[in-house]
């Protein structure tokens, strides 16, 4: 049964008024912000930076805020003009961050800032907001006494985090050299980041640089810094090319189950981004390879790239929003174990299971699903 | 792409935080510097005004802060968070604040308002 087109408008990327890339960073940010529940936090004005916004009505000032959050954030989600949506939404957080130095905060300072510039609309602005953050905090780090001697990391992690691994490796070595170690990596990573940030030809490196740092901390400390740990990733988008060109999905055609699985994806896939061809139709020779080949995996061919098996189906399901809303709900809910669960699927970590169950499912797919829907072969566009 | 003035806009809210990350070296509050959880201040608070000394709640009340806990950033975000109530709520100056905290760990030490 088909849905009604405005609950599948969050798995549309297309026809929106900005980038794909873009309509998802917004889109993850409004969940974020709704996941959890972050209106909760929004205050009346007090002490704020700006003082004309004490002299306005507190309650109104702070209903009108959450109501433009929440109603921002569903925009985003569901509507088309998400630029307008994504203004509204960023404003109103770094409003909120300006009326009140007990809210303010550089989690929700950096979300406020990441929907302001996305709603610009120019990617290269959030890729240096992105590096401006990193060149901040690294500098700030790396003048201060405490992260110089490790006292800062040995503190925070042996007495306030009680963090199991610093307590059994902290005493093996001489005092405080763990700490300064950490500290000293800390300070490089983002330092580097903000460099590295800056150039496109590095923004690869960066990216897996960053999200390996943060959620290295999240599996550290299990926690996500309130919205700064979504915030942070999601940003990365920015550095990510978009596929300009469908990708061509080589698949068993007279295999009910495969029918089944590609259906069930084209659900998430309404912008068409994935082009399914049957491998009966000989498209495989287009690229050499054998029917063999193509008998025992399924194959995805996007520009000159081509993947199989477990890596192709890897490759595929993280151009689906979906993927990310799900990942995004699981690291609300269950961050660390969300993380490591996400980092191992990303990463070659996973490879020799996901292979290995791969091929198990591929050598057993007649067996499984309704084996009578399989379609005859041909070219088709979910 | 962006139009020539949301871009404009776009690089000013970039160099504005460039202009707070060079002005924070000159100051010690950390404000729209980008200092996320470089410092961990623990530190109890009381407040006498006119000899009267406020409870837990009477100080959460008044500074939206808990009397005693941490901090992931800056103490002088707290110090200038009190000051700043204190000076709207009591401009008389009635108001006695003391303020017990380490960072990092580091020894106590000890913030009076108003400063002496």
């Amino acid at each position: 049964m088909a849905l009604p087109a405005a609950l599948t408008r969050p798995f549309r990327l297309q026809g929106a008024d900005l980038e794909p890339r873009l309509v998802l960073l917004c889109r993850l940010l409004a969940l974020t912000l709704l996941f959890t529940w972050h209106v909760q936090y929004l205050q009346t004005p007090f002490l704020s930076f700006v003082p004309f916004l004490e002299e306005l009505p507190g309650v109104a000032f702070q209903r009108t805020l959450q109501v433009t959050v929440v109603a921002g954030s569903l925009a985003m989600l569901f509507g088309a003009r998400i630029r307008l949506a994504a203004f509204l939404t960023g404003a109103a957080l770094l409003l909120a961050v300006l009326s009140s130095r007990t809210y303010f905060g550089n989690n929700k300072t950096f979300t406020a800032l990441l929907l302001l510039l996305a709603a610009v609309g120019d990617a290269r602005l959030l890729r240096w907001q992105v590096a401006i953050l990193y060149f901040g905090a690294g500098l700030n780090k790396a003048f201060d006494p405490d992260w110089h001697s490790g006292q800062f990391f040995d503190h925070w992690a042996a007495e306030r985090l009680r963090n199991a691994f610093y307590l059994w490796a902290a005493p093996l070595l001489p005092p405080l050299v763990l700490g300064k170690l950490f500290c000293g990596m800390t300070i490089a990573v983002e330092l580097a980041l903000a460099g590295l940030m800056l150039f496109r030809r590095w923004a690869w490196p960066a990216v897996w640089i960053s999200a390996l740092f943060q959620c290295g901390l999240v599996l550290f400390t299990g926690q996500t810094f309130t919205l700064f740990f979504f915030a942070s990733q999601i940003a990365l988008l920015a550095f990510v090319e978009w596929p300009k060109e469908p990708i061509t999905v080589i698949w068993d055609g007279e295999c009910g189950f495969c029918a089944q699985a590609r259906d069930r994806i084209s659900q998430f896939d309404p912008d068409g981004l994935f082009n399914w061809v049957a491998q009966q139709t000989g498209i495989g020779q287009r690229w050499g390879l054998s029917r063999e080949a193509l008998a025992n995996a399924m194959y995805t061919v996007s520009g000159e790239r081509i993947r199989s098996g477990y890596a192709a189906f890897r490759a595929m399901i993280v151009w689906l929003p979906a993927f990310w809303y799900a990942a995004l709900a699981a690291a609300v809910l269950a961050p660390r174990p969300a993380v490591l669960l996400l980092l191992l699927f990303l990463t070659p970590l996973s490879n020799p299971i996901g292979e290995g169950v791969y091929r198990w499912v591929a050598r057993n797919r007649h067996r499984f699903g309704d084996q009578t829907c399989a379609v005859p072969p041909g070219p088709r566009r979910s | 792409m962006a139009g020539k003035l949301p871009f404009a806009l776009g690089l000013l809210l970039l160099a504005a935080q460039l202009g707070g990350i060079v002005y924070s070296r000159f100051t010690p509050l950390r404000y729209f510097c980008w200092a996320p959880f470089d410092q961990q201040t623990q530190y109890v608070i009381g407040v006498e005004v006119g000899g009267e000394r406020l409870s837990h709640q009477q100080i959460q009340a008044r500074y939206r802060r808990a009397a005693s806990g941490s901090d992931n950033r800056s103490a002088h975000h707290l110090f200038d968070i009190i000051e700043g109530a204190e000076s709207r709520i009591e401009p008389a100056g009635r108001g006695r604040v003391t303020v017990l905290y380490r960072i990092n760990g580091g020894p106590e030490t000890e913030w009076r308002y108003p400063r002496p």
